[in-house]
């Protein structure tokens, strides 16, 4: 049986995050969820194969496995992620509202299913998207050349329509609007 | 008449001309009831469809659906709940974000996109629903086989294929950011 237990902390403390430092910190945090998965997932990254490279070379070569390697850059992305936590949680500033506060915890909630879906790939539905991961599993079910794009495009198109909603200027009213019921 | 591929790129430069006359907010609230649109069609238009052929075919002595024109009728029902559908879009400004777009080049560029986004949406859905039901406005004389190989390369390229899996997702995020601007 599954353990939900970690899926759940992680949802529940993303959430209060947001809450307590609003959307904009939550949006940083998507911008380095992407980026460190970017720079240290599969597919040959540089930063992910000098990340490997080294740690062959501190253990004395060839008795790391495939796997081992990807727990590697996994442990590497989670130190990031928590440090953006931390960081976010000592040093963001409050939302200015309380709406603010609740997009901040929706906002919250989706990345911490997204943390969740890049660590803990095994604790998730497996038919809700395709494992973003750097961990063992989906290293081995990947193949070169058949690496879906789709979840990044996807995610990608959220944060263009979000920035583009919050550049919306707010409407000034004209004599035409004080006249108007 | 030309080729389709031709229209519809024409198609997406008005549309694209449209946003800039509308502005984005606008465009957004109409990008979202298409998206609905859509969902509809592909989740129950299936569903819809059998149901009115059970009820009329009943009426008129036999399944609409087994008959010779089984597929312009089912265009013609796909076709016009989309293009209702749009025009209500269109006409109303239930969805519509509320605002100006942003001075300059940015809010121009902008106007564009999503102008031609929902071109994009619009032409390549009716696209879709023609080629699936084996181009029915060929019984018009609008149109005589085959496609050109472009044409061919740019089916998989049409929105349904393209965002069907997502759809939920999409109108869900949208009304949200919506809702909670």
């Amino acid at each position: 049986m599954t353990n939900y237990l970690p899926l759940a902390t992680i949802l529940v403390l993303s959430a209060l995050l947001g809450f307590r430092r609003g959307a904009r910190s939550q949006l940083l945090l998507t911008a380095v969820i992407a980026g460190g998965w970017l720079a240290l997932g599969p597919g040959g990254s540089p930063l992910a194969a000098e990340v490997e490279a080294k740690l062959e070379k501190m253990t004395g070569g060839s008795i790391i496995s495939a796997g081992a390697k990807g727990g590697y850059s996994t442990f590497l992305l989670l130190v990031i992620i928590l440090l953006t936590y931390l960081l976010l949680w000592r040093l963001g500033s409050r939302p200015e509202s309380i709406r603010g506060a609740l997009i901040g915890t929706l906002w919250g909630l989706a990345n911490g299913f997204l943390v969740a879906l890049t660590l803990l790939p095994g604790a998730l539905l497996p038919f809700l998207l395709t494992p973003i991961t750097v961990g063992e599993r989906a290293v081995g079910a990947m193949t070169p050349g058949k690496f879906d794009f789709h979840p990044i495009i996807i995610g990608g198109i959220f944060i263009l329509i979000t920035l583009a909603v919050r550049a919306i200027r707010p409407h000034r009213a004209d004599l035409g609007d004080l006249f108007r019921e | 008449m030309g080729a389709l591929e031709l229209l519809w790129f024409a198609l997406i430069i008005v549309f694209a001309f449209v946003g800039i006359v509308r502005g984005y907010p606008k465009e957004l609230g109409a990008t979202t009831s298409i998206l609905v649109a859509l969902l509809v069609l592909t989740e129950w238009g299936g569903t819809i469809l059998l149901g009115l052929d059970a009820q009329l075919g009943g009426l008129l002595g036999g399944s609409f659906l087994a008959g010779p024109y089984s597929n312009p009728i089912q265009a013609a029902f796909y076709l016009g709940l989309f293009i209702a559908m749009v025009f209500i879009s269109y006409h109303g400004e239930t969805l519509a974000f509320r605002g100006d777009p942003p001075r300059g080049p940015l809010g121009v560029a902008m106007n564009v996109i999503n102008g031609a986004v929902n071109g994009y949406l619009i032409s390549g859905t009716i696209w879709y629903y023609l080629d699936r039901f084996d181009y029915p406005i060929r019984l018009l004389g609008l149109f005589s086989p085959p496609l050109t190989n472009l044409a061919k390369a740019l089916l998989p390229f049409l929105p349904v294929p393209i965002l069907e899996p997502y759809l939920l997702l999409f109108v869900a995020f949208l009304i949200l950011v919506r809702v909670f601007r």
